[in-house]
């Protein structure tokens, strides 16, 4: 019976509010509404400001776009005189008021070398040896002018040390890619110097005696050469030309220097060649010439040079060796039959630094014969000379050198009383 | 002059003119358009280089000397670009094309040679030493370039020209 007592009780109605609580309570309502239809009023100016707003950016935004598009415009107007500006300054540059500059056709380059020899038994010697000068001119793109002109021992003329070499001046024509022609007067393709020599590219101040002598280096004649080259490596060169005019067997007094030389006889030379490693080189050559003395009168023996050498370098290890002799047959003295001579030379450099340049070590053993003819009397010169010394590339194309050379065993030294050598050099190329 | 030997010769020369293209060859052992076009998968964009104050100081000490112009040419794909750069030999310019990636050079192949002795350098046995050669901090290979008896000048303007290219390519990246 107890929850009937209590569910009678929730039942019960509510006391109503009196007339004034009501009226109270209309007022408060009416409050609210006239509240809410501020807030109504105020959004709907907001939203018709934010409007008017929106139609504002609406405008800036397109003109902006047309600004844009015309600064866009101008840019690429702009970009385009640029480069048009661009164009003719660098046209400028190679060829002013429209003409062929020459020097886009013709370069010169060049190299050269002072000596100072310090002789241990005679009197020392300082000599700007070379002052050498390269013109070459293209015609067209496969026919190219190549020339060597070369001031030696500082003065020429009557009476002086020195003379003015033309040393090279050939027309080379490229007729494929792997296979030209030189014609002119041009390095014979013999040994490792006679065509490369430039001071910078060798150790010790003076050029080996082994290439002057026995090639005899730098050694040049007028004719013509074929060469041919492999995408692997290998080159073949056969040359025929004027040919040397020795007198009695000494052979580098038979070079004529393409000077009003007789050429009655012709040399045959061919050269094969490998480099196809980098760092490598492998080649040999033969020369022959059926008559060496081509003068009237002068004796009749024919003269065949057989040549090899080895050039490799491996970081800053470099080798090289060559081998050379030529084999007299005819009219000739027996001692002069046969002249040989070879030399090996292992060499280090290392790098100092990007700015100071490179320094390099070597170490040279030269064994060479050659027969030397001189005031109607011949003999045999038998040399054996051990030198070692120093080059200084403080850029790669400037040296310093400096060696030593033990000549106590070398006849061609002992005939002036030299027993050693001590050489300083400067030598650059361009 | 012995009549055998020359015939021999002359017919030697003749032969080895018949055995290879009978037409005169440029010394453009590739067209530089060409290399552009095997250097890339698609096509790339050709951009320019400017050479402001700071960049042709920066290049000097790269080169060892000024360089001359006002911009360089190159192409790029994403991480890769490619340059075609001309540095004197003996006594003329070598037209040279690199290939960059990542600051790793991908390929040298010289294009135009014109001196008179060192043809070696334009083929893969010598340029194939410059796959991956990288420019340390003090503008130095990372690498040693063997070089090629009587074309010393020739290797080491192509090796001036690698370092050049792997700077410029990190000046392209950057810019």
């Amino acid at each position: 019976m107890a929850w009937v007592g209590t569910l009678a009780a929730q039942e019960a109605p509510q006391e109503l509010p009196s007339q004034a609580e009501m009226w109270q309570m209309i007022q408060a309502q009416q409050q609210q509404i006239e509240a809410l239809s501020a807030m109504v009023r105020a959004n709907q100016t907001a939203a018709a400001t934010t409007r008017t707003e929106l139609a504002t950016a609406k405008t800036a935004a397109a003109s902006a776009k047309a600004e844009a598009s015309t600064a866009l415009a101008q840019l690429k107007a702009t970009q385009q005189q640029l480069e048009a500006t661009s164009i003719a300054v660098e046209e400028f540059g190679d060829s002013a008021f429209n003409l062929p500059a020459w020097y886009t056709n013709t370069s010169i380059g060049g190299y050269g070398e002072l000596h100072a020899n310090f002789n241990n038994g005679a009197d020392n010697e300082i000599d700007f040896h070379r002052f050498v000068l390269f013109f070459n001119h293209e015609f067209n793109d496969w026919i190219t002018l190549y020339s060597e002109l070369e001031l030696e021992h500082g003065v020429a003329g009557e009476d002086q040390n020195g003379e003015i070499e033309l040393e090279q001046a050939f027309i080379r024509m490229d007729w494929t890619e792997q296979f030209s022609t030189d014609v002119g007067v041009f390095l014979i393709p013999v040994g490792i110097l006679n065509e490369t020599h430039e001071p910078n590219t060798f150790y010790g101040v003076e050029r080996n005696n082994v290439e002057k002598y026995i090639l005899p280096g730098t050694w040049w004649e007028g004719g013509i050469k074929g060469s041919y080259r492999t995408e692997t490596g290998f080159a073949f060169d056969g040359s025929i030309t004027s040919g040397l005019n020795a007198e009695d067997g000494y052979i580098r007094g038979g070079r004529q220097k393409v000077s009003e030389a007789i050429n009655d006889e012709a040399a045959l030379a061919g050269r094969v060649k490998y480099t196809g490693i980098a760092g490598l080189e492998i080649a040999a050559s033969v020369l022959y010439q059926d008559d060496l003395d081509q003068s009237k009168g002068g004796k009749d023996y024919s003269g065949l040079l057989s040549t090899a050498h080895i050039q490799y370098t491996t970081g800053g290890f470099s080798l090289r060796a060559l081998y050379a002799r030529w084999d007299l047959d005819g009219d000739i003295d027996s001692d002069a039959e046969s002249q040989y001579g070879y030399y090996i030379e292992p060499s280090y450099r290392w790098t100092l630094s990007e700015r100071y340049g490179d320094i390099g070590i070597y170490a040279r053993f030269s064994d060479y014969e050659y027969f030397k003819f001189k005031d109607k009397k011949g003999d045999l010169k038998e040399n054996k000379v051990y030198e070692f010394g120093v080059n200084y590339w403080p850029t790669d194309n400037v040296v310093f050198k400096l060696d030593y050379q033990d000549t106590s065993d070398a006849d061609q030294f002992q005939d002036d009383g030299i027993d050693s050598v001590v050489n300083l050099g400067v030598g650059y190329q361009f | 002059m012995q009549p055998r030997l020359t015939t021999a010769l002359l017919a030697l020369i003749l032969w080895l003119l018949a055995s290879t293209s009978s037409h005169a060859l440029e010394t453009v052992y590739l067209q530089p358009e060409v290399f552009i076009e095997q250097s890339f998968a698609g096509e790339p964009e050709q951009k320019v280089l400017w050479l402001t104050k700071d960049a042709k100081a920066s290049i000097k000490q790269v080169l060892g000397r000024d360089y001359r112009g006002m911009r360089i040419r190159y192409w790029q794909s994403g991480a890769r670009t490619a340059w075609i750069l001309e540095e004197i030999g003996k006594v003329k310019p070598i037209t040279t094309g690199f290939v960059i990636e990542n600051n790793q050079m991908l390929a040298m192949q010289v294009l135009i040679y014109r001196e008179s002795h060192g043809w070696e350098v334009r083929y893969p046995f010598f340029t194939d030493q410059f796959k991956g050669l990288e420019l340390e901090a003090n503008n130095r290979l990372n690498k040693k370039i063997d070089g090629i008896s009587g074309a010393t000048l020739s290797v080491n303007a192509l090796t001036r020209l690698s370092k050049l290219a792997l700077h410029l390519h990190q000046q392209a990246l950057v810019q």
